[in-house]
Formats: C-alpha cells, sequence, structure tokens
C-alpha cells in the first residue's frame, strides 16, 4: 500500500528539519551510498475513515511526503556505526529508529512509532462529554420510557468519532560477552489514548434494559522491560529472561446520565429520573515473567529442546460501588480483588534421525493457568437504579476463577520411500482440565499421515490427512450454575432448576468434537522463469452431542500462485484466493417457566421452538503484480492490483414460522497501485506514485440503524462505510554521500 | 492431573532443561564452525573472493557485498574470515577440477547439486544461533526440512538495500491462505506495514502453538491488548482460555475479527430462557423490525464488558 505516504497540508516540518538541518551536516564523508533523503508531496481525494484506518489518511487534501536514512560506513579501522532513519515522516504512521554500536561487542537501538486506528466519524450522541470519563445530557433532556418518546433527542445530537493512536517507543541494548554469551534488555513504552464503544446500561429486565452506546475513552499507558541472557555454539545454546509488564489506565470509571424513564411496564425495574450509571474499566495490571529455554544437539543426527515459562498476572484496583446512587444494604466483601493468575508453560522437543531413512520426533507440552483470585459473594445490582436483593437471590453472585491445565504429547516418524517421496505419521494426545465449568476433562486424540513428493525437479508437493476426536463425555450443563451463585440460594432450588443454559447445549469449544481435515500443496517450476503453486485446505468439524449449539462447521480454502520472471528486469505474478466458512448451528426458544428457567425434557418440547441457522462466508481475492526496469535501471515502474469480494449470508430456519432471510453483507475492496522511481542523475531519483482504492459494503446490523431505531438503547447510528479514493504523490530523493 | 503431578511435570521439565544446559555447558568449548575448519587446515583460497569473482563476477553475486555479511571491517563476518568460503566452505576441488563447492545453497537447479537442508542451515547458524534463534533445533520449521534461504536472501540482487529480513510475503509464499485474510475487511495492520508476521510468530521456533513468538496465545495478544489482560473480578471463560475462540488474528469479515457474526457467535454457547435462545431473522431488521440482539454492536450493546468486568455488579458483563 502507500505505507511511505504521510500525511500533512505541506511538507512537514519534521521533513524539512530533516533536510536543511541535518543533511548538510551529515553529507560529508562518514555517509554511505546508501544515505539518503526523501521530500514530497501528495493529494488524497477522498474523506473516509475507513481509507485511514491504519493509514491515518482520513480527510481529503494535500499532505507531505517524506524519510530519510543515514548510516555510518564501516573500513578505516572505524569499527562502531550508526544510524538514524525516518519513515511516514509527519503524521500518524511516522516512525523514527536510530541505533549506534560496536561491531561484534554492542548494539543500542531506539525506535519510535504510530499505529492509528480509526473507526468510523459518522456516528452521533446526545451526550456532553463524549468521548470522556463523564458524560451528561443536555439540561433541556427529556426522558422517557423508550427512545420514540426522547423528544429533546435529534436537536441534542452531535458528532461521535472513534479512532485511537498508538505510540510506541523502545530502547533496546544488545551485548556480545564474546563469541558464544550475548546479553540483551529492551524497554518499551507505549500509550493508547482516543475513544471506543462501550454500552451504558440501566436498569433490569431480563433482555430488556434500558442503555445507550457511549464512545468511552481510551488512555491506556504500558511500560515492558525485558532482560535476558543466551548462549549459543555449534553444539548447545539456551537462554534466560525476565520481563515485567505494567499496564496502566488513567479511567477507572465512566459516568454517564440516564436518558430513561418512568417504565411502567417493568415495575422491578426501576430507571429513575436524573440517575447517573457507573461502568467500570479496564484496571491496572501487572505481569511479571521468567522464561529459561535450550536446546541440544547430539551429533549430527539428535536434538533436543526444551523451554519453561513461568509468568504471574496481578490486579488489585479499588473496586468501584455496587451502585453510583443508590446504597447497597450489604456492603462489599472487599475493597479491591487481590487477583492473581501464576501460570506455566514448558515443553519439550525431540527429534533424532533413526537410521538414513526416517526420522523420529517425540514433542511434550504443558500449560497451566492457576487462578488465585480469592472467591466471594458480590450481591449484584444490575443497575445502578436497582435496589440489591439478598442473599437468596440469583443476583448473589459467586466470582468463577478458571483454571486450566493441558498435557499434549505427540509423536511422528517420517520415512523415506525413495530419493522422491517420503511418508509421514504421527499421534497427538491432549487432555485439558478446566474448573467451574461444563466439562472437567477433556481428552483429545488426533492422527495424521503425510506424503512428500518430488516427481521431477520441476515440481514437489505434498498430501496430508488428519482426524482428530475430542471426548467430552462428562458434560455436565449445572456447572457453571452451581459454582456462580450463593449456595444457599442453590438450596432453595429443585432438580432441573440449575440449568442455565438449555440442558442441550454442548458449548463448541468445550464440547465432543470429529475433525477432519484435508489439505494438499503442489508446487511446479517448469523453468527458472516460472513458478506456480496451488494449495488446497478443507476441514469439517462435527460436534455430535450438540442438539443446540454449533454442530457442524466446514471450511474451504483454495489458493492459486503463478509468477513469472523471465530476466532480471521484470517479474509479473497473479494469485487467487477461494475461500468458505460454513456454520450450521441448532437452537431452541425457551420462553417463561420461572426464573431459572426450569429444564424442558425433550419428550414436551415443541418442535415449532426448534430453529436452524447457517452462516456462510464466501471470499474471492485476486490479485496481481508487475514489476519493469527500463533504461539501464534508470526507471523502476510496478503495478498491482487487488480485488476482494466478501460475502455472509445467514439462514434462519424453523418449522413453526416461516422467516424472513437476512440480506447478504458484502464487502468489495479494489485497489490499484502504479509506483515509478526514475534516476535523474547519479543519487537523484524521481519517485510518482498512484493509489487507487474503492471501497464497498454492506451491513444489515448498520445500515438504516439510527440513533433512535432500537426502543430501549441508543445506537450511535453510523453506517457501512464506502468510499473511492485517489491518491498521488511525487517526490524526490537525494543520496547523500 | 493432581497437584503432585503437577509438580513432578514441572520438575521433571527443569531438571531435563537443566540437564541438556549442563550437557551444554561440558561440551559448550567447542569452537565455531569457522574456527573447526581453520583447526582442520582446510584448503581456503588464498586470494579469498578475488579468487571466486575471476568466475562469478555478476551483480547477483557480488551484491552481498552492500550487506554485512560481505563488510569485512567487521569482526566475525564471513568476509572478515574466509570471504565467500566462510558459508560457501572451503573448496579447493571447485577451484582447481570445477567440482561442487562444499556447501552448495538454494533448492537446487544450477550447475551442481544442493547441498543437504542441515548443512545449508549449519553454515547460517555457526554464527547465528542465539537469541530469538535458541528453539530452532527441533521446531516446527527445522522439521519441515526449511532452509534459512527459503526465507532470508543472502545474495539481495543489485538494487537491493542491503536488508536481509524477510517481509510477509515470504511467509506468504508458503501460507498461501493467509495472504487473502488480510485483505479482508478485520485485519491487522500488516499490509499497510505497520505489523509484520513477526511480531506474533517466531518462525525459528518457540515454545508455543503455531510458533508464536509468546508461550500462548492469550499472552501474544496481550502483548499489545495490554487491558485485556486482567485477571477480572468476572472473568469471561473462553476469553481467558483461548483469544481464538472468538478471534482469528488473520482477518475476518466480521468486525473485531470475530470468526462468526454476533449474536449467532454467541448462541453458541449461550442459550438462556428469553433472547439467548430466540431466533433471529431478516424480520428484526429495518425496516421490518429491530432487535437490539442484533443492531449495532449485538449482543455487546448490553454485554459490553465481553472480556471481562471488574465491577461488583458486572457479572453479566453489562457494567
Amino acid at each position: 500500500m502507500f505505507n511511505q505516504l504521510s500525511r500533512g497540508s505541506l511538507p512537514t516540518p519534521s521533513v524539512l528539519v530533516a533536510v536543511l538541518v541535518f543533511a548538510p551536516a551529515w553529507s560529508m564523508s562518514v555517509l554511505a551510498e546508501t544515505s539518503s533523503v526523501e521530500i514530497g508531496l501528495g493529494y488524497n481525494s477522498a474523506d473516509s475513515y475507513q481509507l485511514g484506518q491504519y493509514t491515518g489518511l482520513t480527510r481529503r487534501g494535500s499532505f507531505g511526503v517524506g524519510g530519510f536514512s543515514l548510516q555510518s560506513q564501516a573500513g578505516d579501522g572505524n569499527d562502531h556505526y550508526w544510524s538514524v532513519s525516518g519513515k511516514n515522516l509527519g503524521l500518524e504512521t511516522g516512525s523514527l529508529a536510530a541505533t549506534y554500536g560496536r561491531w561484534g561487542s554492542f548494539s543500542l537501538s531506539a525506535n519510535y512509532d504510530q499505529i492509528p486506528h480509526y473507526r468510523f466519524n459518522d456516528g452521533r450522541t446526545p451526550f456532553n462529554g463524549s468521548g470522556s470519563a463523564t458524560q451528561t445530557l443536555p439540561s433541556d433532556w427529556v426522558g422517557a420510557s423508550s427512545t420514540s418518546g426522547l423528544s429533546s433527542l435529534s436537536s441534542s445530537l452531535k458528532q461521535v468519532n472513534i479512532d485511537k493512536q498508538r505510540q510506541r517507543f523502545n530502547a533496546g541494548l544488545e551485548w556480545q560477552l564474546n563469541q558464544s554469551w550475548e546479553l540483551m534488555s529492551e524497554y518499551r513504552h507505549e500509550t493508547k489514548e482516543g475513544s471506543n464503544t462501550l454500552g451504558g446500561i440501566f436498569g433490569s429486565s431480563g433482555g430488556n434494559p434500558r442503555g445507550s452506546m457511549l464512545a468511552r475513552p481510551i488512555d491506556f499507558q504500558t511500560d515492558e522491560l525485558t532482560l535476558g541472557l543466551s548462549y549459543g555454539s555449534q553444539a548447545t545454546q539456551y537462554s534466560v529472561s525476565y520481563n515485567a509488564m505494567l499496564f496502566s489506565n488513567k479511567d477507572k470509571a465512566l459516568r454517564f446520565d440516564n436518558p430513561f424513564n418512568n417504565s411502567q411496564w417493568a415495575p422491578g425495574a426501576n430507571f429513575s429520573d436524573g440517575a447517573v450509571g457507573q461502568m467500570a474499566l479496564e484496571p491496572d495490571n501487572t505481569s511479571s515473567q521468567f522464561s529459561f529455554s535450550a536446546a541440544h544437539r547430539f551429533g549430527s543426527s539428535t536434538r533436543l529442546s526444551g523451554s519453561v515459562v513461568s509468568t504471574r498476572l496481578e490486579q488489585d484496583d479499588s473496586f468501584l460501588p455496587y451502585s453510583s446512587v443508590l446504597q447497597a444494604t450489604t456492603a462489599l466483601p472487599r475493597q479491591d480483588l487481590n487477583g492473581r493468575v501464576d501460570s506455566l508453560v514448558g515443553n519439550l522437543n525431540f527429534s533424532t534421525r533413526l537410521n538414513r531413512r526416517s526420522t523420529l520426533r517425540l514433542r511434550y507440552s504443558y500449560r497451566e493457568r492457576d487462578n488465585k483470585t480469592p472467591q466471594d459473594i458480590y450481591q449484584r445490582m444490575p443497575g445502578d437504579a436497582v435496589t440489591q436483593q439478598g442473599l437468596l437471590s440469583s443476583n448473589a453472585r459467586i466470582n468463577r476463577i478458571y483454571n486450566l491445565q493441558r498435557d499434549k504429547f505427540s509423536a511422528d516418524v517420517s520415512y523415506r520411500l525413495s530419493g522422491k517421496t517420503s511418508l509421514s505419521a504421527g499421534y497427538e494426545y491432549q487432555e485439558t482440565d478446566r474448573s467451574m465449568v461444563d466439562v472437567a476433562t477433556t481428552e483429545e486424540d488426533t492422527g495424521f499421515i503425510k506424503l512428500k513428493f518430488t516427481p521431477s525437479t520441476i515440481a514437489s508437493g505434498w498430501v496430508k490427512l488428519t482426524r482428530s476426536e475430542r471426548n467430552a463425555s462428562n458434560y455436565d450443563g449445572t456447572v457453571p450454575f452451581t459454582t456462580g451463585h450463593n449456595p444457599d440460594y442453590i438450596a432453595t432450588l429443585v432438580g432441573d432448576a440449575l440449568f442455565e443454559n438449555d440442558p442441550f447445549l454442548r458449548r463448541f469449544h468445550l464440547s465432543e468434537r470429529n475433525r477432519d481435515e484435508a489439505s494438499a500443496n503442489l508446487n511446479i517450476y517448469p523453468s527458472d522463469e516460472i513458478g506456480l503453486s496451488l494449495l488446497v485446505l478443507l476441514a469439517d468439524d462435527e460436534y455430535p452431542d450438540a442438539k443446540v449449539g454449533l454442530q457442524k462447521s466446514k471450511k474451504r480454502n483454495l489458493a492459486a500462485d503463478l509468477s513469472y520472471s523471465p530476466d532480471a528486469n521484470w517479474t509479473a505474478s497473479v494469485y487467487y484466493n477461494y475461500d468458505n466458512y460454513l456454520n450450521r448451528q441448532m437452537g431452541f426458544a425457551r420462553r417463561g417457566g420461572g426464573s431459572p428457567t426450569p429444564f424442558y425434557p425433550e419428550s414436551v418440547r415443541d418442535p415449532a421452538n426448534n430453529w436452524i441457522m447457517k452462516s456462510e462466508d464466501v471470499i474471492n481475492t485476486f490479485g496481481t503484480g508487475v514489476d519493469w526496469k527500463f533504461m539501464q535501471d534508470k526507471l523502476d515502474l510496478s503495478l498491482d492490483a487487488s480485488f476482494s469480494d466478501a460475502k455472509t449470508k445467514t439462514d434462519p430456519f424453523s418449522t413453526g414460522q416461516p422467516f424472513l432471510p437476512f440480506p447478504d453483507n458484502n464487502t468489495k475492496i479494489s485497489t490499484v497501485s502504479v509506483k515509478s522511481n526514475y534516476q535523474l542523475q547519479p543519487g537523484r531519483k524521481l519517485s510518482i506514485r498512484y493509489f487507487y482504492e474503492r471501497y464497498k459494503s454492506n451491513d444489515w446490523a448498520l445500515d438504516g440503524a439510527g440513533v433512535d431505531t432500537l426502543s430501549n438503547i441508543l445506537l450511535l447510528g453510523n453506517q457501512s462505510p464506502g468510499y473511492s479514493a485517489h491518491i498521488f504523490t511525487i517526490s524526490m530523493s537525494f543520496d547523500l554521500k | 492431573m493432581q497437584s503432585k503431578q503437577i509438580v513432578s511435570v514441572t520438575v521433571a521439565l527443569f531438571v531435563v532443561t537443566v540437564l541438556s544446559m549442563a550437557v551444554g555447558l561440558l561440551v559448550s568449548i567447542e569452537p565455531s564452525m569457522a574456527q573447526t575448519q581453520d583447526t582442520q587446515d582446510q584448503q581456503f583460497a588464498v586470494r579469498g573472493a578475488d579468487t571466486c569473482l575471476v568466475c562469478h563476477n555478476n551483480p547477483t553475486v557480488t551484491s552481498v557485498l552492500t550487506t554485512k555479511h560481505g563488510n569485512s571491517s567487521i569482526p566475525g563476518s564471513p568476509f572478515a574470515t574466509h570471504d565467500c568460503e566462510s558459508c560457501h566452505g572451503a573448496s579447493p576441488n571447485h577451484v582447481s577440477a570445477l567440482q561442487s563447492p562444499t556447501v552448495v545453497f538454494g533448492a537446487g537447479g544450477g550447475l551442481f547439486a544442493s547441498s543437504s537442508v542441515e548443512a545449508q542451515n549449519q553454515a547460517c547458524l555457526s554464527c547465528h544461533q542465539t537469541e530469538d534463534r535458541v528453539l530452532w533445533a527441533a521446531s516446527v520449521h527445522e522439521s519441515a526440512d526449511l532452509a534459512c534461504v527459503s526465507c532470508h536472501t543472502i545474495h539481495p540482487g543489485p538494487n537491493a538495500t542491503g536488508s536481509l529480513l524477510p517481509d510477509i510475503d515470504t511467509c506468504m509464499s508458503c501460507h498461501l491462505e493467509k495472504r487473502s485474510q488480510l485483505n479482508r475487511r478485520s485485519h491487522h495492520p500488516l499490509k499497510e506495514g505497520l505489523m509484520t508476521c513477526a511480531d506474533c510468530h517466531n518462525p525459528h521456533g518457540s515454545n508455543a502453538e503455531s510458533l508464536l513468538a509468546k508461550s500462548t496465545v492469550n499472552e501474544t495478544c496481550t502483548t499489545c491488548h495490554t487491558e485485556k489482560r486482567g485477571p477480572f473480578l468476572w472473568e469471561h471463560q473462553p476469553v481467558s482460555e483461548d483469544c481464538t475462540t472468538c478471534h482469528n488474528p488473520h482477518g475476518t469479515t466480521q468486525a473485531s475479527m470475530l470468526s462468526v457474526r454476533p449474536p449467532f457467535l454467541c448462541q453458541g454457547c449461550h442459550s438462556e430462557a428469553y433472547h439467548p435462545s430466540t431466533v433471529y431473522s431478516g424480520d428484526d431488521i429495518p425496516v421490518v423490525g429491530a432487535a437490539q440482539q442484533l443492531l449495532g454492536s449485538a449482543c455487546t450493546n448490553c454485554h459490553t464488558e465481553v472480556h471481562g468486568s471488574n465491577h461488583p455488579s458486572g457479572s453479566r458483563l453489562t457494567r
């Protein structure tokens, strides 16, 4: 893409500084031949946040193009080196890098880079202070029980932009202690600032609370320090390192006015006038990690490697109160979480050549997540204006602490049948233990067979078949309920009331699963000039126990690459990808029957409540590229084009009633890029670039959904993006000798 | 597995790795490859690269001189010792009788048969075995017989800038299916040049699945998305186990790199009475209808803290 561009109205000050100040000073003999400075202008024809998603080019207009790369040249007995470079200088994707060191001894480096992320700027909200931690309604706001009654809404709407900017500074030291030992340290300071979407909820009445989509503040900071020591010889390598990471969030809470009031139909939910809601934002956290890795080569045919990583995560930010407006009748069980999660990851890899034809590989890995956070009963208030209930209610909740332990062992053997063919086969066993979820233990057996072939010097390829079966026969859907509620409350319930979810549900990442995969690759090189690669992937997942939930998932991928390079002066390539993802899930609409809803035996279930949802993604991607060199390499010309057409089909079905189908969601992205570089004279190069992109999309979740389309929730009303953009740049680069 | 087993596995891992380290220490006095060649008194060309360039004086070959490898002023560089033969091995018979050099890089197809992948890689590993390459031995890419020069271009060509680092196209040349994912509506900024595959993966070997740079999927993701790391008071179990239960970080057609669009993704795990178990259809979107579980951010209109909540009233991930 146009990642050499940077935005601005004219050549940016930093670029001018680079050219006018640094260049004369450094254009002396210390510079290597590759040192250069680039400066130029560009123009963007489109106003679009989507275009600027990761480029920062969100507005129509001109901008500056700038970059430089300056470095010392080795030689003349100077064993020190340095380099300074800048890319996309000026604004939002700009980066700077500098290094200084002594060859074979040490290296100091510093980098600064930025990543913008623009989401949309066509949102609207009635809140003042959007994007901040306190959001208020206008003084003349008139509340109502649903959005249709908010009479002052339209006159109160203001534009909302959702975007954020990440800025990162890195500094590093690598110190070659001797030929084998190396010491490294790295420091990272990163900030994220901007806004994102968040739903601010009031009241609680089953699935009908009142709420507003808000622009929440993002003001994050992360500091990371890594220290490492590594050793390497021909036979043995090992490294030990320590990493500490501290995250802090400047905003601990988001407070917002309640736009709703006077809900008469749900007496249990109190949407009181003038109340203020409060959301908890992400708490500060810390991570510290110790890791050790080692590898050894026994002779020329046997290798052993392994590692151990131990990590501790901690979090102790002060809790917000249960409610920002009502006094809780029962105090919080503690003032902060004192949260702590320890994890341990280890693995061992062993491979040995058994004889001239066969190789054996053994692998073992271990992962443990040990959540040491204390558990307590929290008497939740579903909304800030909802009164607290007693301990014998469904709102007396215990925080579940999820632990996990996974052991995985695999063995595979490859055998060379001939000089042109080899066969490999393997087996893997994985056992996962989890706490407080529907399945305590899952076991998965996987086997594969793979044939690699090289029928001639111009062709090679492989075919692989894989089968895996995951066993989760001890599935118990009551566990999430019984581990997450007050035991005294549970004692008041009888029998099947312990099912929160449908008892026939099988959660797809925990349940029985049979997976079949087939993949094949073929590479053909009929000559040095032409290369063709083909890849086919087929995968079918079946969840045989799921009467409710995901039942089937299919994946189909086809990829083809063709390249042609008749000589060093020009190359051409073309590629095509076809992807298809299909999911089929089953549901049973349950309504009524108290709280929690009792178990519905299959015999009394109305089949009309069964439903099936099929969703399918179909994506076709095509691309081509050509590079030429003309006029004794004075002129480089490159052309790249790509087209991506993604379609999502969603098809609901029920015997009970006919449904209108969903319209397809489409995203079509067409891109053309032309770049030319012409060497006007030695050390002077003129670059002209053109970039075109057309983005068309539709999405039924956004299109036509205005701020007040939903009766209970104020949306931001942003629509599917679309644009056509032409971007031109012209720049000159100067080599500095 | 019981705690005793946890301890025993942990201890076993430490013992093996420490033993490996000890073995390594015992043999760590061994010299590097270049020194081995010297002590074996191999017959390197007296005139070094000048001997090679008599026949190989073309831009593709001499482009190595624009790189660190070709800079004789850099201590330890190939051209600071035996020039071309530092990597290609002492090859007196190649000079005198046009026999194959000791190490022939590449996939073959030239005048001489390629050396084994192991021999090719050993030439590189004799200098490049520390830092993030410690776990190369027995790694997935090594087991797949991948040569260093499959990804790294040592002779970069006449117009190269000297960098030997591969770009994302290098990875895509084998992982063909990933290219279309990077072009989807929802993706990480790789094609914009602000990230590389190596930000998440270590192709030289790692202790995690899929050659991840960190030890788990979640640790890799939360290196940048630090705010989602927790621990939270109210965890969402699939989030704490594996981010890829819901997201595909290589790119998807759904917002936020979700594999499947909500509410259908969420309904794969949630079938409580009323709205979680309700079927949604074209009847529930404008202009026919308007379901708050479908429009805008779907389920996360209300269950907005889907990655975890630290609010004492946030057990339903709404606060």
